[in-house]
């Protein structure tokens, strides 16, 4: 397979680094050659620019965190369909992967397959490190992205995971 | 007393994918439909960073204050590399003095573009965000989002890398771009050109409101150049003096409603960034800019605020224009940096961030370790303006105006400002209080 990337969205504030966090795990088990990936990145609240690393791409997943008043570190799955319900819940004056996916979307601008995998995070602070609970959950979100991986990120075979 | 029935308050939702945002609220209040307060409640972190840079060493700083922006973190970089420059006595090569304002350049491109096309557009052309105006104006944003691509390259040549960019250190850069890179970007920063040009007249011909808030204005000055990096502190009151002189006329000041610090200048509201660096600089533009914002119908100076859109337009012309001729020029140097000797001392760093300017002072013991940092963006230098500008805009418009549109307007003016709260804006709660 070709033309796939991951991307790790966060900041350096405490459990926000959960994005890079995940993929430098990713890194360290070589997703990249074992997955045959184009690109395995973190990015630092990238905005819109996160329209120009998808732009070619034939898949993607991306991985951010979430604040949904679930436990820290359950995972959620959004996929291409989903992504749609996002639109209404974003800030009109943001720049969330929220807003840059929907933007992206309504230009056309999307890969034709997106996977979104949002990790609920605690705090994030800037003297905090990642938290536990947070930093806990990134095995399961790994072992999640390979199945994805390996699925070819088909929207019909979401990841396996029981948590998902 | 609070009238209920008119009492409107708009929750904006956490995204389903939350950036850690900073959060503002405005809350106005009218008594006998007589607007008298209007009070913009942020929270900016800048202030956290102060103390996290004491005990630091000196080589540590550009890449610490670059995070306190993701969208203008070479702005912080920039003003504290100059002013600890200043304090070991570093005189950087004319190398590294062109390549920092080709970076400059870079993120001007890049944060106004932004603003242009996904913050004030959607206002003027009566969309609730970007996303809505996409539908109708799809080659519009695609313009918008190719420029804001191309002040990210120009970041990435020189930064390393666009978001928190790595590559800038106090003397000059880590590393030095080959020829091959710097040429294959020129070739597409003189192709954009003509989407500049293009974008000053489409901003132009919006139909912005008319208004003329009152503002004291305040900028860089350079004799020779358009204001980036160096020049003195000028105001439109006659105000010109030396970075190191800023505390003496400018104080920040604790307001009960807000977490950010509220600047004064003579204890007056004072407005910086595109529209004040523009009036005050006129004479520095590009002639080619000069005929592009000519040939509109928007004259400056201008008194109203509305015109900061087509003042943003005019800087990513004259970046581009900057951008390019600098790097026709380039040559691989044979150091890209001076070597730094630390010392003790006191120093000062004032850069024109895409907002307006950034001011740093820094004191160092021997060994370069920074004992005490004090940062004032720009976001903070405009808050008191912002306020000023809401009340006169508001009670022009009519206090007994409906919420909805008091809102709407409110939105405009303090967008007008591009108030930064660090990586995002994120706002608007409104309170309207009526007796």
């Amino acid at each position: 397979m070709s033309g796939i990337g991951v991307f790790g969205v966060g900041s350096p504030f405490g459990d926000d680094r959960i994005g890079w966090e995940a993929i430098r795990a990713a890194q360290e088990l070589g997703f990249a050659q074992r997955h045959g990936l184009q690109r395995l990145e973190a990015c630092d609240r990238p905005g819109t620019h996160l329209l120009a690393l998808l732009q070619g791409l034939d898949s993607a997943i991306v991985i951010d965190a979430m604040h949904s008043g679930a436990p820290p570190g359950t995972l959620r799955r959004l996929d291409s369909a989903e992504l749609g319900s996002l639109h209404a819940t974003h800030s009109t004056h943001g720049f969330g992967l929220a807003y840059t996916l929907s933007l992206g979307k309504m230009l056309d601008a999307l890969p034709p397959r997106l996977v979104l995998y949002g990790v609920e995070i605690a705090a994030a602070s800037p003297e905090d490190g990642l938290s536990d609970a947070v930093a806990q959950a990134i095995p399961q979100l790994l072992q999640a992205i390979a199945c994805e991986l390996a699925g070819d990120l088909s929207t019909n075979a979401p990841a396996r995971s029981p948590s998902l | 007393m609070t009238d209920g029935a008119a009492t409107r308050s708009i929750n904006i939702t956490v995204p389903v994918l939350a950036r850690v945002e900073g959060e503002g609220a405005l809350d106005i209040c009218i008594e006998q439909d007589r607007i008298v307060a209007a009070h913009l409640r942020i929270y900016e972190p800048p202030r956290l960073f102060e103390k996290f840079l004491e005990g630091r060493a000196w080589h540590e700083v550009p890449d610490m204050v670059a995070r306190i922006c993701g969208i203008c973190p070479v702005a912080y970089q920039m003003s504290a590399v100059h002013a600890l420059e200043a304090i070991f006595g570093t005189v950087v090569a004319p190398w590294v003095r062109a390549m920092r304002r080709v970076l400059y350049c870079g993120e001007w491109i890049e944060s106004h573009s932004l603003h242009i096309h996904l913050l004030a557009a959607p206002d003027f052309l009566g969309y609730a965000s970007a996303i809505e105006m996409s539908k109708d104006y799809p080659e519009i944003v695609r313009r918008g989002l190719r420029l804001q691509e191309l002040g990210n390259a120009l970041i990435r040549l020189l930064g390393g890398r666009s978001v928190h960019p790595v590559g800038v250190r106090v003397g000059g850069f880590y590393h030095a771009p080959g020829t091959g890179e710097v040429a294959e970007l020129l070739d597409r920063l003189r192709a954009a050109l003509p989407e500049a040009e293009a974008l000053i007249a489409w901003t132009a011909s919006l139909d912005l409101p008319e208004s003329a808030t009152p503002a004291i204005t305040v900028a860089l000055r350079h004799g020779d150049e358009y204001p980036m990096n160096e020049g003195r502190i000028v105001s439109s009151t006659g105000l010109d003096i030396a970075i190191a002189d800023y505390e003496r006329h400018f104080a920040e000041s604790q307001e009960a409603h807000s977490t950010a610090l509220f600047s004064r200048f003579d204890g007056q509201p004072y407005l910086v960034g595109p529209l004040a660096r523009l009036n005050l600089n006129l004479d520095q533009l590009d002639p080619a800019v000069r005929r592009a914002l000519d040939a509109g119908s928007v004259r400056f100076p201008s008194a109203n605020m509305f015109h900061s859109i087509v003042a943003r337009a005019a800087e990513i012309h004259q970046a581009l224009l900057e951008a390019i001729a600098l790097l026709e020029a380039y040559v691989v140097p044979d150091a890209p940096y001076t070597e730094v000797t630390p010392r003790a001392g006191v120093g000062y760093g004032c850069t024109e961030a895409p907002r307006g300017i950034l001011w740093h002072r820094y004191e160092t013991d021997a060994a370069g370790r920074i004992l005490s940092a004090r940062i004032v963006p720009p976001t903070s230098q405009n808050q008191a303006q912002i306020e000023a500008d809401l009340l006169h805009t508001l009670q022009t418009l009519g206090a007994d105006s409906p919420p909805e549109q008091l809102r709407l307007r409110a939105e405009q003016v303090i967008r007008n400002y591009d108030p930064c709260i660090s990586c995002a804006t994120h706002f608007l709660k409104l309170n309207v209080r009526r007796t």
